[in-house]
């Protein structure tokens, strides 16, 4: 994935990732008298700080999250040709194991297979051990019984050298689901009934306290031979159903589908952003973006409905006015009129029609004009409430001679500016799609300041998220032109 | 109580998707997982304010701004925003800005007295008495 920040960014990161901990550490403590009081046990508390490291951690918050700021290349696991033929049941497992350091796998070499397996890590060889299985958010399960290696290759579609052949063989249901900060993404490019879930680790399986070992092992898991262990991707955890590509925390997901020859190839992307604590590329950011744009669309959601019910609570008052109006200033007729709907042809016939003349065609565009001219009819039904409440703006805005030509465009389209007017807003869409961005600064302002449309802000304790990336100010003074 | 404004960035969220994992497993109830939550404001909010030291400048144009319940939201279109190392440029921002003066010390000001330093040290010597 092309990073944009050159070295000198990541200096002035640098004491990022230790406010985040320092973050981290201090909530944990925090919370754990809260823990102790509800009686929940000390391993939830812990599964909670691993899940959230985790997930910061895959996140493009903080590149230099860990030590290692290598970003990582990415990797072609070649799986043996007898896998794809194994492959028949999706009973297929990888597991990536725990290493301490480095991220090891070790994948089979195969010259006639099938089957890939993309692997994106920080530049360390990794070794993938027999017994691993690796499970793609599809649901598709691969395990792997022989150990394989992974090595560093040029380019995205490039072979590794596979010491050992490898048999991948077919795994009933996974058992335990395996803690591992390292997702394996895995596509199909067929619909098999081969089940890969890839489960992101969210535990270090070594128990292992030191942040060191969390920060570089993501793939921290120990898998002993022959155990099946899920990996589900937290994309998988996101969009199970929708998404075969499952995001390796801060892994590069290059939509790699490698197709030797017909048949399903499963192919499987690995990226060890462990290491790198990168986003994702842009499979994973996929899932993980749409999610956060999910989140945001939900919030943005529920501030359009907000907006729209403050707004429709002003509609009935809008509407009542009229409404009262004619009873109280029309006599009979007036009450006759009320009687009949709206929408009735006869109305135009005996109604009587103030102000312009009905030109229009359209006799319930007439009609309604002629209730929105008057605004002495009472009985209006609910499609002219609003045409209504249209109007009653409209006059209120503008002049009451108003000409048939605006109401009959409030008629047609509600939503649309009348021509006349329709030069006055710049844009209509500001509300629903202005506010949706990546780019977002939560903060406080000490001070805000306007003179004429000169903008000055005077921030301050803000985070800062430019498309994932994070950063933090104690102090942000801007200016802007309305 | 502090701003649970900063719920809604990477640190926030991902806590927050993991105390539903959580919920969703049920390990822990949502009364905890709230409790967490209002410990993470406590955290955030203190961390911001004691460990961050730098400063940003930044420039664009204004394409909306709104205020409400003591909530600035602007919409800033080709920003560029300036540190001491580095220049960060986006086409559209969003800033949520809430009042940095509504705070609980400030709110018990009144009480805090202005002592000179020359003036002090009389008072803890009879304090020490």
């Amino acid at each position: 994935m092309a990073c944009i920040n050159p070295v000198s960014l990541q200096h002035a990161d640098c004491g990022k990732p230790k406010l985040y901990r320092s973050v981290i550490e201090d909530v944990i403590e925090g919370a754990r008298h809260l823990f102790a009081e509800e009686g929940v046990e000390e391993q939830v508390l812990k599964d909670l700080k691993q899940l959230w490291e985790t997930k910061v951690l895959q996140s493009k918050a903080t590149e230099d999250f860990f030590r290692n700021s290598i970003h990582s290349p990415l990797f072609t696991l070649q799986l043996p040709h007898s896998l794809h033929q194994t492959l028949q049941s999706p009973t297929a497992s990888l597991v990536i194991p725990a290493g301490r350091t480095l991220p090891k796998f070790t994948t089979a070499e195969l010259g006639t297979s099938n089957s890939r397996a993309n692997l994106a890590f920080s530049g360390y060889p990794i070794h993938v051990p027999a017994g691993v299985t690796l499970q793609t958010a599809s649901g598709h399960l691969y395990k792997v019984n022989v150990p394989i290696m992974v090595t560093q290759t040029s380019g995205r579609a490039s072979i590794l050298q596979h010491p050992v052949q490898q048999v991948i063989q077919q795994l009933g249901q996974p058992s335990v689901p395996q803690l591992n900060p390292c997702c394996l993404q895995a596509t199909t490019e067929k619909a098999q009934r081969m089940e890969t879930v890839l489960q992101q680790p969210t535990i270090l399986h070594s128990g292992t306290e030191d942040r060191k070992h969390l920060e570089k092992a993501t793939c921290d898991t120990l898998v002993p031979p022959g155990n099946e262990h899920k990996i589900t991707s937290e994309a998988l955890l996101s969009q199970p159903e929708s998404s075969q590509y499952i995001g390796l925390p801060g892994v590069v997901f290059p939509p790699q589908v490698s197709q030797t020859d017909s048949n399903v190839e499963p192919v499987v992307s690995v990226s060890a952003s462990m290491i790198q604590n990168l986003h994702g590329g842009p499979l994973f950011k996929g899932p993980q973006g749409t999610r956060d744009q999910h989140v945001s669309d939900v919030q943005l959601h529920l501030l359009k409905n907000r907006k729209f019910e403050c707004d429709s609570v002003k509609q009935p008052r809008n509407i009542e006015e009229p409404s009262s109006l004619p009873v109280s200033e029309k006599g009979s007729n007036s009450q006759m009129d009320l009687s009949i709907q709206v929408t009735d042809d006869d109305i135009n016939e005996i109604i009587q029609i103030d102000g312009t003349g009905d030109t229009s065609s359209n006799d319930e565009t007439g009609s309604t004009r002629d209730v929105d001219e008057n605004e002495f009819l009472g009985i209006i039904d609910a499609g002219d409430l609003k045409v209504l409440e249209e109007e009653a703006d409209s006059i209120s805005n503008e002049d009451s001679t108003t000409n048939s030509s605006d109401n009959e465009d409030s008629q047609i389209d509600i939503v649309e500016e009348d021509p006349l007017n329709s030069g006055d807003d710049v844009s209509e869409q500001d509300m629903s799609d202005l506010f949706d961005t990546d780019n977002v600064i939560v903060c406080q302002y000490d001070k805000i300041h306007r003179s004429k449309n000169k903008w000055k802000f005077y921030l301050k304790d803000g985070i800062m998220c430019f498309g994932g990336r994070d950063y933090v100010f104690a102090k942000a003074i801007g200016d802007a032109e309305w | 109580m502090a701003y649970q404004l900063y719920r809604n960035t990477t640190l926030g969220n991902s806590l927050q998707e993991s105390l539903d994992e959580l919920i969703q497993s049920q390990q822990i109830t949502p009364q905890l997982a709230l409790q967490v939550l209002l410990q993470f404001d406590k955290a955030i909010n203190s961390a911001l304010a004691q460990r961050v030291r730098n400063r940003v400048n930044f420039r664009g144009s204004l394409n909306t701004y709104r205020f409400c319940d003591n909530v600035w939201t602007f919409v800033l279109n080709d920003v560029e925003f300036r540190e001491v190392t580095e220049l960060i440029k986006v086409d559209k921002v969003k800033i949520v800005a809430c009042d940095g003066k509504m705070d609980e010390k400030i709110a018990n000001q009144p009480y805090l007295l202005a002592v000179a330093p020359e003036e002090l040290a009389p008072l803890t010597a009879q304090c020490s008495n």
